[in-house]
């Protein structure tokens, strides 16, 4: 069979490249001259492959600020969530898997909580970049203004599935609100349907349900809910470095509080129609 | 090395014997290689092992009698055969043998063609895996199954593929759902009529489980059945019936997202003609939050092979909460005059059922650390839980770990896929067992794909200082446990019985063993160079009677190990087939 030839030394061959470029040492990856992030795939608008084929999004264009301040050339490899972020962490920063091959230098949009940093030894959680809220957007038309959590005894909400949004609405105030809970694989599907009229309201993160929502935000009332006993309303988004690669961790602060304080990283946020909201963790230093 | 030999095995002058020898088929069934009547009868003939589970009833029974107890001290290699190069990992597969070939899925979704008698390699399969296959449990698969001239098996990213046996090349493929989305196969099929019968794993990721059909010739979709109540099934491209009744035992619509992966694969009982196949997990993980039975998740199917209809179904864990998937077979048996089915569930109890009605005959647990529930009420069927249930994350609001519950069996079960054998001669069920508790927590708390949800927390621990693993002898009309070999780490290889007094299995320490079938008496092993996850087989060929295992440490148990990982530290890792015959 020609193709296993064919297969096996394509598979060779990116290995080898692969592992001559992953997870370098700040000083390695400037004299490549490539720094590489992993991303997740399809997750508008953070991070997605564009119809030509190219990363794109905010985390991406973050990326790109990081590698221009860097001095080295971005490559972005677009990455599958596993069932936890513990997972992800082990395959795409500090140890790599034997199928996908070795980790990244940099992942990005990896939450900065401090439970995590005291847990996961081996990585580093650095420059936290932004807020993430979970929100309601509600069709006022058929919820009136400023509804509060109890409409969704009679009204369908729509939420993705495995979410905070969802594990809260399934559970709160002793199942009120679970036959109201309609599931979706994801925001963009929840929000076409409250265009659609199918569900009253969307809960979910605010950045992914403004972006799904895209020229029709302003019909919506997008915002925070009082939501009793949710486990985090909110969280800062950041970078993960393998915890070994202190200079690159350093270097990458660096940049990011440069392209904070100069506003970039709130221009890029609003450059893909969403809203920007500092990180919790740089507000109260 | 070799990938494709040029030598075609022919087989065309025996394929005519054989199409006028099944002259009471349709013709649409009169193929070439391995015909209906070879996969009806393969329990029986001793030449060949053509399915999964070494007959579809899946009892791991042969009644070759060459090697028995009495002469097995001579049971010495034929060959090693090395499925090779770094790409050494859990070897899960149950090999088949037909016409002097041996076909076996190696680890990466590999698969080899051998002389059986000599371990020469005619073929090598690769199959290119993609990047963004989630990498979860290992790149294991657990074989094929072979029809006519095809060998047809599922890969990691979700494709059933059919194979030409003869040289090993692609004839046909079919998606069983999108990689991407979290659907991947690793069972192996069964063909039923011709027809291949599979289901997919991906219930972590919310998919919804179907067990389906395909023409095993084309690949064409022939039905489809949804395992979870409200969805519609489908015939020849049309609707066929709704699974269940909608928002029966599901609130709201998490039937739509309501798991239920089929990822292990299915018996089939010609008797009855009843596919038996059981269903994973429902989601999301947390019973609290789906209040219900949750059907029918966690249950065996009964199935029309015609039409996917479910006859009748028995669920195993109502409303399941500690994640003891019900994929466990259910494995036909007769006794007495009457039509039984066995079925040893993760959730630590051995049940057998009425075949023709689903109905609970007898119910008893296989291993001691059964702590979630004490018993099962044979009146009702459902288990007498014992308060062990893992809290509401939602009631813990200030986002800390919650209480921790320590319960048994373990998420890896009292036994799993593996697969316990069947002795038609002592009438006993062997079990590949294991003693594990867990601890569970919610943590309100956990991220996944950069947000935050609420997860749980599990750690695994041995039950008993001594050992973990236990092979064991049940009588499953009385329950009695007949006799029991401890194993210090967890057993994680399926069983085989033989009409010599022997029973096969393999140990992660990599002794491929075997015992006296009615005394437990270890008899006879042999170090294999690596752990031992995969299973067994038996036949005879030129009047000589062989066996072949893999060898090869990896999958689940290396993966989720927590304190379990100090009785497989300095386990090698390896990849072969060793096949023994007794010394002249």
């Amino acid at each position: 069979m020609k193709n296993n030839h064919s297969t096996i030394f394509f598979l060779t061959v990116v290995c080898f490249f692969s592992a001559s470029v992953f997870a370098e040492s700040l000083s390695k990856i400037t004299e490549n001259d490539i720094i590489k992030f992993a991303a997740y795939d399809d997750f508008p608008p953070y991070s997605y492959a564009a119809k030509d084929g190219k990363a794109a999004g905010i985390d991406i264009d973050i990326g790109k600020a990081l590698a221009m301040e860097l001095g080295v050339t971005p490559v972005f490899r677009l990455v599958f969530a596993d069932e936890s972020l513990e997972d992800d962490l082990r395959v795409y920063v500090w140890k790599g898997h034997h199928v996908t091959g070795p980790p990244a230098d940099v992942m990005l949009h990896v939450p900065y909580d401090q439970n995590l940093i005291k847990k996961e030894d081996k990585v580093s959680f650095i420059a936290p970049y932004s807020e993430e809220q979970v929100v309601v957007a509600a069709d006022t038309d058929q919820l009136g203004n400023n509804p509060q959590i109890m409409v969704f005894t009679t009204n369908k909400v729509g939420v993705e599935r495995v979410t905070m949004a969802d594990g809260y609405l399934l559970g709160a105030f002793q199942g009120r609100f679970r036959n109201s809970v309609v599931h979706f694989q994801s925001i963009p599907e929840a929000t076409q349907a409250l265009i659609n009229k199918e569900v009253t309201a969307v809960m979910g993160a605010r950045t992914e349900i403004e972006a799904g929502l895209g020229k029709a935000k302003d019909d919506y009332q997008i915002g925070l809910m009082a939501m009793p006993g949710i486990a985090a309303a909110s969280w800062d988004l950041g970078l993960a470095v393998k915890s070994s690669n202190k200079d690159l961790s350093k270097a990458l602060e660096v940049a990011m509080d440069k392209l904070i304080a100069d506003g970039s990283i709130k221009k890029i946020f609003n450059k893909h129609g969403t809203s920007y909201h500092a990180p919790a963790a740089r507000i109260n230093y | 090395m070799k990938y494709v030999s040029g030598a075609c095995k022919s087989g065309f002058l025996k394929s005519i014997a054989v199409a006028s020898i099944v002259f009471a088929a349709p013709m649409s069934n009169v193929v070439a290689g391995v015909t209906d009547a070879d996969i009806a009868n393969d329990a029986k003939t001793t030449g060949d092992v053509v399915t999964h589970g070494m007959g579809l009833q899946g009892q791991r029974w042969s009644p070759l009698n060459k090697i028995n107890s009495k002469n097995i001290g001579k049971l010495v290699p034929a060959y090693t055969f090395s499925f090779g190069g770094e790409k050494m990992r859990g070897q899960e597969a149950q090999p088949l043998v037909h016409d002097g070939v041996i076909y076996v899925t190696a680890s990466y979704n590999r698969v080899f063609a051998l002389d059986a008698i000599t371990g020469k390699q005619k073929w090598q399969y690769d199959h290119r895996l993609p990047e963004g296959i989630l990498p979860c449990c290992d790149v294991i698969n657990r074989g094929g199954a072979l029809y006519g001239d095809l060998f047809i098996f599922a890969t990691l990213d979700a494709l059933l593929v059919a194979l030409n046996t003869g040289t090993g090349e692609v004839v046909w493929k079919q998606s069983l759902g999108d990689f991407k989305a979290g659907h991947s196969a690793t069972a192996a099929p069964i063909v039923v009529e011709g027809k291949v019968i599979t289901g997919v794993a991906g219930g972590e990721f919310g998919i919804v489980g179907k067990i389906r059909a395909f023409d095993a010739k084309t690949g064409k979709l022939v039905w489809e059945r949804p395992t979870i109540e409200g969805h519609i099934g489908t015939l020849n491209g049309k609707p066929n019936g709704m699974t269940g009744k909608l928002n029966a035992t599901w609130p709201g619509d998490l039937w739509k997202v309501g798991g239920g992966a089929p990822w292990n694969n299915g018996t089939y009982d010609a008797e009855t003609r009843t596919i038996l196949w059981g269903t994973g997990n429902p989601a999301p993980w947390n019973s609290h939050m789906r209040p219900g039975d949750n059907l029918y998740a966690i249950s065996t199917l009964a199935l029309d092979p015609d039409t996917g209809k479910i006859k009748w179904h028995f669920q195993y864990t109502p409303n399941e909460a500690w994640d003891y998937d019900g994929t466990n077979h259910t494995i036909p048996f007769n006794k007495g005059g009457k039509k039984y089915a066995a079925h040893a569930d993760r959730n630590g109890f051995f049940y057998v059922l009425d075949r023709t009605n689903g109905k609970l005959v007898n119910a008893f647990p296989f291993v001691d650390g059964h702590s979630w529930a004490s018993s099962i009420d044979l009146k009702t069927g459902r288990p007498i839980e014992a308060g062990k249930r893992p809290g509401d994350p939602t009631k813990s609001a200030d986002g800390k770990k919650g209480t921790v519950v320590t319960v048994s069996p373990s998420f890896l079960g009292g036994t799993n896929f593996f697969g316990m054998a069947y002795s038609q001669n002592t009438g006993l069920f062997y079990v590949p067992t294991n003693e594990m508790g867990m601890d569970i927590w919610n943590e309100p708390i956990t991220y996944k794909k950069g947000a935050a949800y609420m997860g749980a927390g599990f750690s695994i621990k041995p039950l008993n200082d001594d050992y973990i693993g236990a092979m064991r002898a049940f009588d499953p009309m009385t329950g009695k446990k007949v006799w029991e070999v401890k194993n210090g780490a967890p057993l994680w290889a399926g069983a085989m019985a033989t009409a010599g007094n022997l029973v096969f299995y393999g140990t992660p320490e990599g002794f491929f063993k075997a015992v006296d079938a009615k005394s437990g008496k270890e008899l006879w092993q042999y170090q294999t160079g690596s752990g031992i996850v995969g299973s067994p087989i038996t036949w005879e060929q030129d009047g000589v009677q062989y066996i072949t295992v893999p060898s090869g440490w990896g999958a689940a148990v290396p993966l989720w190990g927590g304190e379990v990982a100090k009785q497989i530290e300095g386990i090698a890792q390896g990849a072969s087939l060793v096949t023994f015959k007794l010394l002249k």
